[in-house]
């Protein structure tokens, strides 16, 4: 038994770098709260190492990284590459309106799960969410 | 998430049809009986009318847009094209690791070292950034979140530059409040914050006379959704605490009230917007006199400077972000405004690119030379309309507050979260607002067009600053040449002074006279204020 | 879950609660950096708690520890989610997992609101309770029960005014409550990282006086007093079938002579208490 195996989707938020435009990142995580799931809040300031362990440690379902700068375009390969290096199958999502049309495939074939740029819905948010966690959740349980 | 407790007597039901958007009742039409009478001239006290009697000259505020992106070199070439080009004012803005006092060379710097702003960190690094520039004729504006290190910088680089310091015009902004909370974090502690404030204002009262020494900026704070009163009563709780401190201090008020000044944010509710500014200017005037008894009356009109929402623009169908900058600017040079910066038509996906730039110039250019809107001060004084809200923003900024006022000392505010759960409070109401669509954006929840067909000025979008990774290693080989015993001996003067009580300009200069950088001064002050030489625990001191 | 228990030794667990603003989290990332240099292999479990709401949570520990990373400290968040009664036993299987993780000392944090920081109490072999100066009614925060269950009392921010008054006012209640007369009274300032090492060798020492008593016995007769609540609960209203009694009974039940407490008797009538080698003891 696990303390997360029934229940909750669990949600990583945090950012990387020195992104420090926080407003959008708090205000997805009260959204997701608000919409059931554990999020586990990492703010600023988070190098991809830090964010892999976090995720080991919390045993994150998904890896919900907020953007506001251009850092995420040198970030993520090597957020992806500590994952699996790590054996960590946790889904990243990416959130944020700097995100282009060019950037979004590139990431995509990347490995990144999903993607939310400018005027996402929140309810969209929530269910690709949803859907992640729970796909996550039944390749555990087949061990 | 819910409104934030701690104002929901005064906050916003939304915009409705019978509502501002920070929530004045307003009826279908104005007539006499709703204006106090006007017997104001502009020019004069209370100043609502604006700072000045005569129509506005040409070029009658300074026009200018934000600006300054990668190593100072390239900025420098960036400040002299738009000087070039008719712009009267700088206002440059560093990058991320600047902002937040780190050198270029500390590891989480290293992807956003010159993207969003200029990546300065040591003397040579001021000098070349101001280099060939009028500083004489121009004024130089920072928007750097720390006020200490914004001025020591200009001072350095005007000095070796051959200027008179004591005639240098421009500004530097004082975020001691919230600019932990809602921009860049320096990690220094609130009193120390307030205390590196407060040093630059009085230096400035002393040495520099026209520099503005301490302005209140409300933009940065207020992009989390606050409102127009929200927004001023949050600005006002921090210039009266520090007018308090600087009381305090001994030192005069008629001293340093004049070179006070506000950067305010400027949305899309069009006469709210005017309304503020002139509610702002009486609000700020009879405080200054009534209250702290300033007697100068250049101590109470305050200039008011803006900054046009970037939280307003939309990434979908960006040319329509050009409307709305004309539309805030047009409500800006109404109000009086001194200074004015249109948020790059871009910005709500990059960092503003040189056509988005030169668009805003042109844009108040048009309205100040083809309109004929500035020829008559305060052209809408009188309105009955204009008149009430003023009025109505008036009595709603002061109560908020009061309200704030009556919780305790602001430090334990702060210190406490409050101010930033009410961040929180406010950007999630702000998002609601839309998503439920009780708050209208042209191209996000009305007159959507698809993404394939929404190519309109799309294309600027894939242009993007890369790290200036080069800099990191020149920074590097900058701190193996010098006398590192100067730097050392120098940061040690700067930990002494912050121990005590004595102002810490000279010392910072010193420092970087003796080649120290910002990140190493900075993270001086921090030890001296019992917390870690850098937060992220990732660097050492020299 | 009980394979865990017969493979691994349980590690030590020191509760640390307080009201929220007390500085819990950089107190307990402080502590946790400190015991990690001094050698042992430290993890922490924070409790917060689930929206009543909407069942969601935000855990947002990680943010005040920093040095996690550093100091080699595994973090887990975990929600109440919902279930005070439950969330004892929840703590204790993910306890054990760190334990079988190789962590030898674990931190359980919980915000000082109640029934949550009783019950983990019950499950830790140390408890810290931290209170700070200023808070209104000086150490009104404290509340009815934590008291006793405070092994080490701390005031945390002590380079703050009126920092001498709560210490005053926590020795007159130490004084007056029966049986708390000898716990250790500490000043820290968790943001410095001041009092922390002398917290620390506190708490070793208390770890090692218990040690002498076996006092885990205690600790081992809580979880298993939790198990026994939880499992007979269980059987009564599953595979026992009192929800379907319940559910007929309240069919038949006349709106008007709704009472709670006849229909506890008719129920328990219907369906007498289950006995233990009916209980799904996994």
């Amino acid at each position: 038994m696990n303390s997360s195996t029934p229940g909750a989707v669990r949600v990583l938020v945090g950012m990387l770098g020195l992104d420090q435009h926080e407003v959008g990142s708090l205000a997805v995580a009260g959204m997701l709260r608000d919409a059931g799931m554990e999020v586990i809040y990492l703010g600023r300031f988070n190098t991809p190492a830090a964010i892999v362990r976090a995720a080991i440690d919390e045993d994150a379902d998904v890896i919900g990284i907020s953007t506001h700068s251009w850092e995420y375009i040198e970030y993520l390969p090597e957020l992806m590459n500590a994952l699996s290096k790590a054996h960590c199958d946790a889904a990243v999502v990416l959130g944020g309106s700097v995100i282009t049309a060019s950037d979004r495939d590139q990431l995509l074939e990347m490995g990144v799960a999903a993607i939310f740029g400018a005027g996402s819905a929140s309810q969209d948010i929530v269910a690709a969410l949803r859907t992640l966690g729970a796909t996550r959740r039944a390749g555990l349980a087949r061990g | 998430m819910t409104t934030p407790e701690p104002t929901a007597g005064t906050l916003a039901q939304g915009m409705s049809a019978h509502r501002s958007r920070s929530g004045v009742p307003l009826k279908g039409f104005y007539g006499a009986s709703d204006a106090r009478d006007v017997d104001e001239a502009p020019g004069a006290f209370a100043f609502t009318r604006g700072r000045r009697a005569d129509p506005a000259p040409v070029g009658g505020w300074i026009q200018r847009g934000l600006s300054g992106e990668g190593d100072p070199t390239r900025s420098n070439e960036q400040f002299r094209y738009l000087i070039s080009q008719g712009q009267t004012g700088l206002n440059f803005i560093v990058d991320a690791p600047t902002q937040a006092l780190l050198d270029p060379d500390h590891p989480l710097a290293v992807n956003a070292v010159g993207t969003q702003g200029v990546s300065l960190c040591h003397k040579q690094d001021f000098l070349q950034l101001l280099r060939d520039l009028p500083l004489d004729r121009i004024t130089v504006s920072t928007s750097m979140t720390n006020g200490l290190f914004a001025l020591t910088a200009v001072y350095v680089a005007a000095r070796e530059l051959g200027f008179a310091v004591d005639k240098l015009r421009g500004s530097v902004l004082q975020l001691p409040f919230y600019g932990e909370d809602v921009t860049y974090a320096v990690h220094v502690p609130f009193e120390g914050r307030v205390r590196m404030s407060c040093d630059v204002m009085e230096f400035c009262a002393k040495e520099m006379p026209r520099f503005h020494s301490f302005v209140e900026d409300t933009y940065f704070f207020s992009e989390s959704g606050l409102n127009a009163v929200e927004e001023m009563a949050l600005g006002f709780v921090e210039i009266r605490y520090l007018v308090r401190e600087m009381l305090k201090r001994g030192v005069p008020i008629d001293s340093f009230a004049p070179r006070i000044a506000i950067v305010v944010n400027c949305g899309m509710d069009f006469f709210e917007e005017v309304s503020k500014l002139r509610a702002t200017r009486r609000l700020f005037a009879k405080m200054m006199r009534d209250e702290f008894g300033a007697i100068d009356p250049r101590s109470w009109s305050v200039a008011i400077a803006s900054h046009t929402s970037g939280l307003s623009l939309t990434a979908q169908q960006p040319a329509n972000n050009i409307v709305r900058g004309t539309l805030q600017a047009l409500s800006l040079v109404l109000g009086g405004a001194s200074a004015i910066e249109i948020s790059g038509f871009d910005e709500a996906f990059r960092t503003p690119s040189e056509d988005a730039h030169r668009l805003g110039l042109r844009t108040q250019q048009i309205i100040e030379l083809e309109t004929g809107i500035t020829s008559v001060v305060d052209p809408l004084g009188g309105s009955h309309y204009v008149e009430a809200l003023t009025s109505a923003m008036e009595g709603r900024i002061m109560a908020m507050i009061r309200e704030i006022e009556g919780r305790g000392p602001p430090g334990d505010l702060i210190e406490s979260g409050w101010f930033r759960n009410f961040f929180e409070g406010t950007i999630a109401r702000y998002w609601s607002e839309i998503e439920s669509g009780q708050r209208k954006v042209v191209g996000v929840n009305a007159h959507t067009v698809p993404p394939a067909e929404d190519m309109l000025l799309r294309d600027i979008a894939e242009t993007k600053i890369r790290p200036y990774r080069d800099r990191i290693e020149q920074v590097r080989e900058f701190k193996r040449r010098r006398d590192i015993g100067h730097v050392r001996e120098a940061l040690a003067h700067v930990y002494t002074t912050a121990r005590g009580s004595g102002n810490l300009v000279m010392p910072v200069v010193a420092a970087f006279d003796s080649e120290a950088t910002i990140g190493e001064i900075s993270g001086t002050i921090r030890q001296a204020y019992g917390a870690p030489y850098d937060a992220h625990g990732m660097v050492s001191p020299p | 879950m009980e394979s865990l228990y017969s493979r691994s030794m349980p590690p030590d667990v020191i509760g640390i609660t307080g009201s929220p603003g007390t500085g819990k989290s950089t107190l307990t990332g402080r502590l946790a950096s400190e015991f990690s240099e001094r050698g042992l292999s430290v993890a922490i479990l924070a409790v917060d708690p689930s929206s009543p709401y909407s069942g969601g949570a935000l855990l947002g520990d990680r943010l005040r520890m920093p040095d996690l990373d550093r100091h080699d400290v595994l973090l887990r968040s975990m929600a109440t989610r919902g279930a005070s009664g439950g969330l004892a036993r929840s703590a204790a299987d993910v306890i054990r997992i760190l334990g079988a993780a190789g962590r030898t000392l674990v931190l359980v944090e919980t915000v000082g609101i109640g029934q949550v920081d009783v019950d983990v109490a019950r499950l830790a072999d140390m408890t810290v309770v931290i209170c700070i100066p200023g808070q209104g009614d000086r150490v009104q925060a404290i509340k009815a029960g934590l008291l006793e269950s405070a092994s080490i009392l701390v005031v945390n921010k002590a380079d703050r005014d009126g920092a001498d008054g709560v210490i005053a006012d926590l020795q007159t209640m130490l004084r007056v409550t029966a049986g708390v007369a000898a716990r250790p009274l500490l000043r820290t300032v968790a943001t410095l990282g001041t009092g922390v090492p002398e917290l620390a060798d506190a708490l070793l020492a208390g770890l090692e006086a218990r040690r002498a008593q076996c006092e885990t016995r205690k600790t081992l007769a809580g979880e298993v007093r939790d198990l026994v609540d939880e499992d007979l609960l269980q059987s009564f209203w599953t595979t026992g079938g009192g929800e379907q009694v319940l559910a007929s009974l309240l069919t038949r039940a006349e709106l008007s002579t709704m009472n709670p407490y006849g229909i506890y008797r008719a129920l328990l009538a219907a369906r007498p208490l289950p006995t233990l080698s009916q209980c799904s003891a996994e």
